[in-house]
Parts: structure tokens; C-alpha cells; sequence
């Protein structure tokens, strides 16, 4: 998703998929703000789908008061989607005014350990210290299940995935290899030559977990993790009403610097537990490191609780000017 | 056919059916486009039936309503929560590539149909046997292939039906009682008006499961799955014929190998379609684009108000509160619409004239309408009607052959049989007078008869029986002048 080029921004705003951070990982690397709403908040009727029980629409905006107004476009039940929730919008951009803090603000120390870039982690104590400043108190929290979340991700994404991808089969749509000679060689050819090599290794990883005797082992466990992850952040939430995170653990990395799937999985590793737990995250523009590269600010916040995430990022978002900075090419 | 007889030892046949129900709802399982049978190839689709990139299942409450009715039918019991799974495997007739069916978590588990064997003559009914369900489940039809010399197309008008799952035990021990158990099963949905189960139109459909055993053996043989049974008689013929197979193969000294065969009906041969080496691994999964469904009890409790009698509890209730005979209850009942028709009728006769209003309704009505290439729902009488109909015979005030007069003109004008009576002056057997002169006539006709009569001969006396009818125009009541006759014989 192109959405900041040097020169200026080339649109005031975007929508985006976000199954494990596809929207705050970029939003972070591009000095700009991406919102990945309540799981449900967003209809999901007309989007091809990934993973079905993590995929979520949210937007790719310069500010947070735009992903407020954009998010109150684009929120609400549609009877289409069986796994939209039935509620209320409210007016996301009156709430950042009304909803002044100071906040609770957990940090969570599982965030905050190996793998974080040094850089990204001052950004984010100055973040902190602002926040600080506001008058907002900060608590240490634990979310003891975070080393889980990205083994737990891969094994219910990818599964959901070798599913919902099965119906690009040459058959009605999509592309149809012109050596196929029957219907075995229509499903085998056209799908070697028309998926990449990440999407071939995903769906031979869900297919493999969900395989007659791995079932168990691997995906019926990982839903029961899964459920685990979420309940380290209700219990977080009974101490406060946010928390507060690094977005990705390094700055934006070179293309094709990451050969190894699972050291590109790596840097998801902050963004995914919001997806398995369905909560609503932010990523906010939080300055540079001294290469130039951008740092993004994560907030994740309460189930449907959208009006306080916003505010609470507003109120970082507006007191800073990050984002009028174009990064250095 | 409880066992199977072969030199020695002795085998028996254990049979279980996997029943394919198509539920009979307005629009398809998930998603709001009409279902229908017979229509232009690919009109009754939408971006959910073709699965196009972003369409998304909703759930159709109307086909979890069918399959909960037909549990309570089948006494199963009915789970709290409706929860889907997809079912993962590749077909050009399954647009997704997975169907959304129901896997670990049934609707409906146990339960039993009802079956009725052949009784010793058709007058007589036969014994009746309970026979297990495992379960129920709902699920998605998938399209149909239609093969073509060079080439195969897809007609996605069927995907997406709602269709029943309903599996037996293996506890059928021939292919009468298979042919009994879809018999019952048909009867009992089409009474709950879940589906038409019309087998031409695929809304029924039936897998076999057979295998053989010595008697004696508790565990079960090595099974073979029979397909495309296309009718009722189908079924039976393909059981029959591959129990036969299958004791042919071990009279061999063979043994039977575990796979799905293939019967055709028309030439009564079957091939086999696969082996057991070829089976699926489906990769079952909940399916995380539709919620678990809570079903409560108020939601039971309502459906279980909507369901009819049993047909075979009316059928015990017919012959215990009217005292009909078995024939009569067997024609009426299995036509929930005809046996309601008939029990309005009795209500308004009495339940003294059960009896006659069944005979009627059987033999007169049913002959009426078929001829006329008529339903009850076109019918012009009413049961009320009929009740008056047989209320005029028991009266003595026409004769049944007038009432079959009558009954010919009410079916054609709707009229009341009062009127009709009325209008034709049919009302015979009250003008006494008119009545003994027809008699004196008919005895001063025929002195002979008169003599053989009087000389003992009990039979002369119909001699003038023919005469006064022809002279009433068959409207003369025959017991009155059968009494007329012997008293002026007397004089």
C-alpha cells in the first residue's frame, strides 16, 4: 500500500487489511497513522478474505482525527457479514474533544524485551514520558502469553487461509493454466502458476495443521492459546485503559534484506496479539531513528472501546508534528 | 429377509442409509436467493452461491427451524447451539471448494424411525420396528456437473440448497425393511412439510452402506457404500443385489474389499467407483464466517407446537378411535392432507359414521379427483358436505346408489347433497304409496316367482326387486322394498 511517497502524501487516506499488522506495521514504517478496528466493528462483506476470524478493515490516514471521521464511514453492523456486531456508532471525532484523560496506561514488559532496535525503544519512552507529562499514570503489565502469539498466529491463519484461498481455482475465476487437460490438471497448474511463493507456503502450512491426526496437536491448541491471549488483555484492561507498545521491533528494513520467512514473520511480532484477540490498535507516528527511518507508536485498547483509543492517540498525535516530516531518501 | 441363507454358515445382512434431505425453505441456506428445481442453468445464483471473492454466508433460520421440526420428529435430541464446519475438498460442483456443514456438533443425535414391514396380506398390518438414527446434520447442497462429449459444465442453481444429513444405524437387516425405512422417513417429512421428497427432483437422496456377517458375529463385516439410488425401489433393488454380491464373492472364498460401488437402477449391475486407499481427508474446521447459533428452549418449544401428529400414531388412533379397519387407515394416513379431510368430515358425521366417511373418502373421492386430475386443495367438496352425504344415507333418506348420484353432481357444482337431492327430486323411499304400487306391479308381473316364493323359495323374491328399482329409477330405498315386498307377498 503506496500511501506516502517523497514529495507529499499522494492521498489524504486509504482502507486496508489488517490480519496481523498489515495496516500499523506499514502505517509505522511510513510515518503515518493506521487504525486496525474491533474485530467486528468493520464489515468484511467484499473483501477477499485471508484469514476470516482475524482480517479486519481499517484505515491508513495522516492524523488520527482523520481515522476518526474515515472509521465513523466505515463502521457498523451489516447483516451481510454473520460476524458484524450489532452496535452503535458513535461520533468517533466529537469523542477525541470529550475524552480529555488522563488515562491508564499499561506497558507491557513482554513488549519490551530482546529484539526490540534500541532506537525504536527510546522513541517509545519519550512516547511514554509524554504521556507521563499528561498526567496519564503509567503501569508495568504482563501479558504472559505474547511469546505464544506468533507460532499461535501462523498455525490459525494459515489454516483459515488454505480454505478461503481454495476458490481461486482456475474454475470460474482467476487464472487458468492453458495446459490443463482435465480437472485434476486445472486445480494443480493453475494454482502453481498463479499463487507466489509465501501464499504456497501458507496454505501447504494450514493444510498440513489441519490434516486428519495433526488436528489436534496443532489447530484445536491453538485456539485454546488463542483464547489465552485475549484473556492476558482483559485482565490487562482491568488495570487500565489502554496499553502501549512499540509497533514493529525494528524500523522499516531493506527490500529483499529478509530472505528468511521466519525472520519477516518476526517483525509482526508486536501487532499479531491484537488480531488473535480481537481488540482495536493504533499505530501513531513517533519519531525517527537516526538513519531517518520512521518509528511508530502502538495503542491497543478495549473491545468496541474505539472513542477512548482515538482520543487517547489524538491526544499524542496532535501534540506532535511527526508527520509533516518526510523521511529522508 | 432376516438372514441370508447360503450352504453353510449362515450370513445376514447389516445395513445402514445415509438419507440426503433437501429442506424445503424459501431462499437457499446462506444466502437470500430463491431455491428452486428445473430452472435455466446458473439464473438461481448470487456472488455467496458462485463464491466470489468477499461474499460472505448469512444464516437462513428457516433451515434450521426444518432440521430442529425433524429431529422433534424423529425423537432426537436437538443440541443447544448450532455450530458449522467446513468440510475441505476439491470438486467443480462445490464453489468454495469446502461446504459448510456440521461435523463434531449435530443438530439432531439418536432418535429413531418407525417402520412398518409388509404385514401377511395387505389387509393385515405389519410388524413395526424402531430403528436407531446416529444423527442429523445440515449442510449446503453443492451444484451439479453436466458432462458433455468434450467437456464438463456447472450448473450452480442447486448449490447452496439446505439439505439434511439423516443417518441410521447400521440396524437394517434387508432391503424391505431399507425400502420400509424411507418409506416412514418420507411419509414423516413430507408431514412436518420439511420437504416434498420428490426422488426425480433429487430432494431425497440415499447411500447404502452394506456389509454381511455370520450370524452370530457381533462385530460387523467390511462395508461397501452403494450410490445413486436413485428411487425407493432403486434402493431395495441395489441392497438386494449387492447382499447377493457380496455372499457370491465369499462363497468364492473371496473377501469383500471396503468401496464405494456405483448401482444403476436400469440394468441392475453395480461398479466399483472407488476403493478405500482414494478417501478424503476433509480437514474439517469450525467455520469462522458464521457464528454458533444458541437455540434455546422457547425456540424448541414453538417448533415442537408446529409439529403434526405422527403418521403412524394417527394411524394406531384411526383404527383405536374410530374402529376402522387397517386398509381404510392405510390408504388415508400417509396423505396428511387426506387424513385431515377425512377426520373433519368425522367430526361433523360423528364418529359412528367413521366408517362410511373413510369408505367414502377412499373409494368415491379419491376416484372423483383422480379422474378429474384433481388435489384436494381444487376439490369442490367440502367435508362438511360429505358428512351431510352420509348423515342423508344413514337416514334413510336416499339410498347409497342416489348418494352416488348426488356425490357425482356435489363434486362437480360444489353444491350441498340437500340441494343436490332437492334440485333432482331424488328423494326416494318416503312416497309409500307410489312405492307398494311399483311392488304390486312388479308380484301381479311375475306369477311364478310369487309361487316359488310362497312354495319356500326364499331367493324368487328378488325377481321383483330388479323391476321396482328400474320403475324407481334406482332411487327406491332396498330395504324398504325388500319390507314392502314381503308384506304383500303376505297378503
Amino acid at each position: 500500500m503506496a500511501v506516502r511517497r517523497r514529495g507529499g502524501s499522494e492521498s489524504i487516506a486509504a482502507l486496508g487489511l489488517d490480519t496481523g499488522g498489515s495496516i500499523r506495521q506499514p502505517a509505522a514504517f511510513c510515518n503515518v497513522v493506521g487504525l486496525k478496528p474491533t474485530y467486528g466493528l468493520v464489515s468484511r462483506y467484499g473483501l477477499a478474505a485471508f484469514a476470516s476470524s482475524l482480517d479486519q478493515i481499517g484505515t491508513f490516514t495522516r492524523t488520527v482525527e482523520d481515522a476518526a471521521v474515515l472509521l465513523e464511514g466505515i463502521a457498523g453492523y451489516d447483516h451481510r457479514d454473520s460476524t458484524s456486531f450489532k452496535t452503535d456508532v458513535p461520533d468517533y471525532r466529537a469523542a477525541l474533544a470529550q475524552s480529555k484523560g488522563p488515562w491508564k496506561l499499561g506497558v507491557p514488559q513482554e513488549y519490551f524485551g530482546t529484539g526490540l532496535d534500541p532506537e525504536v525503544g527510546a522513541a517509545i519512552e519519550q512516547a511514554i514520558e509524554f504521556y507521563r507529562e499528561l498526567g496519564c499514570e503509567i503501569k508495568v503489565v504482563s501479558l504472559p502469553h505474547t511469546e505464544y502469539c506468533l507460532s499461535t498466529y501462523y498455525i490459525i491463519a494459515t489454516a483459515e487461509a488454505s480454505s478461503n484461498l481454495a476458490r481461486y481455482d482456475g474454475v470460474r475465476y482467476t487464472h487458468r493454466s492453458p495446459d490443463a487437460k482435465d480437472i485434476d490438471s486445472v486445480y494443480f497448474k493453475s494454482r502453481e502458476e498463479g499463487f507466489g511463493p509465501e501464499v504456497k507456503r501458507r496454505i501447504i502450512l494450514g493444510t498440513y495443521v489441519l490434516s486428519s491426526g495433526y488436528y489436534d496437536a496443532y489447530y484445536l491448541r491453538a485456539q485454546r492459546v488463542r483464547t489465552l491471549i485475549r484473556q492476558d488483555f482483559l485482565n490487562a484492561y482491568h488495570e487500565v485503559d489502554a496499553i502501549l507498545t512499540p509497533t514493529t521491533p525494528t524500523p522499516a528494513f531493506i527490500i529483499g534484506e529478509k530472505a528468511d520467512p521466519l525472520a519477516m514473520y518476526l517483525s509482526d511480532i508486536y501487532t499479531i496479539g491484537v488480531n488473535l484477540a480481537g481488540l482495536p490498535g493504533i499505530s501513531v507516528p513517533a519519531g525517527f531513528t537516526t538513519a531517518g527511518l520512521p518509528v511508530g507508536l502502538q495503542l491497543i485498547g478495549q473491545p468496541f472501546q474505539e472513542s477512548d483509543l482515538l482520543a487517547i492517540a489524538h491526544a499524542y498525535d496532535s501534540a506532535h508534528d511527526w508527520n509533516e516530516r518526510r523521511p529522508e531518501l | 429377509m432376516n438372514s441370508v441363507t447360503q450352504n453353510s454358515p449362515t450370513y445376514e445382512a447389516v445395513i445402514g442409509l445415509e438419507v440426503h434431505v433437501q429442506v424445503k425453505t424459501k431462499s437457499k441456506i446462506f444466502t437470500r436467493v430463491e431455491q428452486g428445481y428445473g430452472h435455466p442453468e446458473n439464473t438461481l445464483t448470487d456472488p455467496v452461491v458462485l463464491a466470489l471473492p468477499g461474499a460472505l454466508p448469512v444464516m437462513n433460520k428457516a433451515a434450521l427451524d426444518a432440521i430442529i421440526k425433524a429431529g422433534l420428529m424423529l425423537h432426537c435430541d436437538i443440541a443447544d447451539v448450532c455450530k458449522w464446519d467446513r468440510k475441505n475438498y476439491f470438486y467443480p460442483d462445490s464453489p468454495k471448494n469446502y461446504q459448510i456443514s456440521q461435523y463434531d456438533q449435530p443438530m439432531c443425535l439418536g432418535g429413531y424411525v418407525e417402520i412398518e414391514l409388509p404385514g401377511a396380506s395387505r389387509k393385515e398390518m405389519g410388524d413395526h420396528k424402531k430403528i436407531p438414527l446416529t444423527r442429523i446434520h445440515l449442510e449446503e447442497d453443492v451444484g451439479k456437473l453436466n458432462h458433455h462429449v468434450h467437456d464438463s459444465l456447472v450448473d450452480y442453481n442447486r448449490a447452496g440448497t439446505p439439505l439434511m444429513e439423516i443417518v441410521s444405524e447400521p440396524a437394517l437387516a434387508s432391503a424391505e425393511e431399507a425400502y420400509a425405512y424411507l418409506t416412514a422417513l418420507r411419509t414423516m417429512m413430507v408431514y412436518a412439510d420439511i420437504s416434498d421428497c420428490d426422488m426425480e427432483k433429487g430432494q431425497l437422496r440415499c447411500d447404502a452402506n452394506i456389509s454381511i456377517r455370520p450370524v452370530g458375529q457381533t462385530e460387523l463385516g467390511v462395508k461397501v457404500e452403494l450410490k445413486n439410488l436413485n428411487s425407493i425401489s432403486y434402493v431395495r433393488d441395489g441392497i438386494s443385489h449387492e447382499i447377493r454380491r457380496q455372499l457370491g464373492v465369499v462363497k468364492k472364498g473371496g473377501t469383500i474389499v471396503q468401496e464405494t460401488r456405483d448401482y444403476d437402477g436400469i440394468s441392475g449391475a453395480s461398479q466399483s467407483l472407488r476403493t478405500k486407499e482414494d478417501a478424503h481427508d476433509y480437514r474439517y474446521f469450525p467455520d469462522p464466517d458464521l457464528m454458533p447459533v444458541r437455540v434455546d428452549k422457547v425456540w424448541k418449544d414453538r417448533l415442537s407446537a408446529e409439529c403434526p401428529e405422527r403418521p403412524f400414531d394417527k394411524q394406531r388412533r384411526f383404527m383405536a378411535e374410530y374402529n376402522l379397519p387397517y386398509t381404510l387407515t392405510s390408504v388415508l394416513v400417509p396423505d396428511r392432507l387426506l387424513s385431515e379431510w377425512f377426520e373433519a368430515a368425522v367430526t361433523v358425521a360423528g364418529a359412528a359414521q367413521a366408517q362410511g366417511v373413510g369408505n367414502w373418502v377412499v373409494n368415491d373421492l379419491l376416484r372423483e379427483l383422480g379422474a378429474a386430475g384433481q388435489t384436494l386443495a381444487t376439490c369442490q367438496v367440502t367435508p362438511t358436505a360429505l358428512a351431510e352425504l352420509v348423515g342423508l344415507i344413514a337416514a334413510g333418506t336416499i339410498t347409497q346408489q342416489v348418494a352416488r348420484e348426488v356425490f357425482t353432481e356435489m363434486f362437480a357444482t360444489g353444491e350441498s347433497p340437500a340441494a343436490v337431492v332437492e334440485r333432482k327430486g331424488l328423494k326416494g323411499g318416503t312416497n309409500h304409496d307410489e312405492l307398494e304400487q311399483w311392488c304390486r306391479d312388479a308380484i301381479a308381473g311375475n306369477a311364478k316367482a310369487r309361487e316359488q316364493f310362497l312354495g319356500g323359495k326364499e331367493s324368487a323374491i328378488n325377481a321383483f326387486k330388479g323391476p321396482v328399482m328400474k320403475a324407481s329409477r334406482g332411487q327406491a330405498n332396498p330395504r324398504l322394498v325388500d319390507e314392502t315386498l314381503r308384506r304383500l307377498l303376505a297378503e
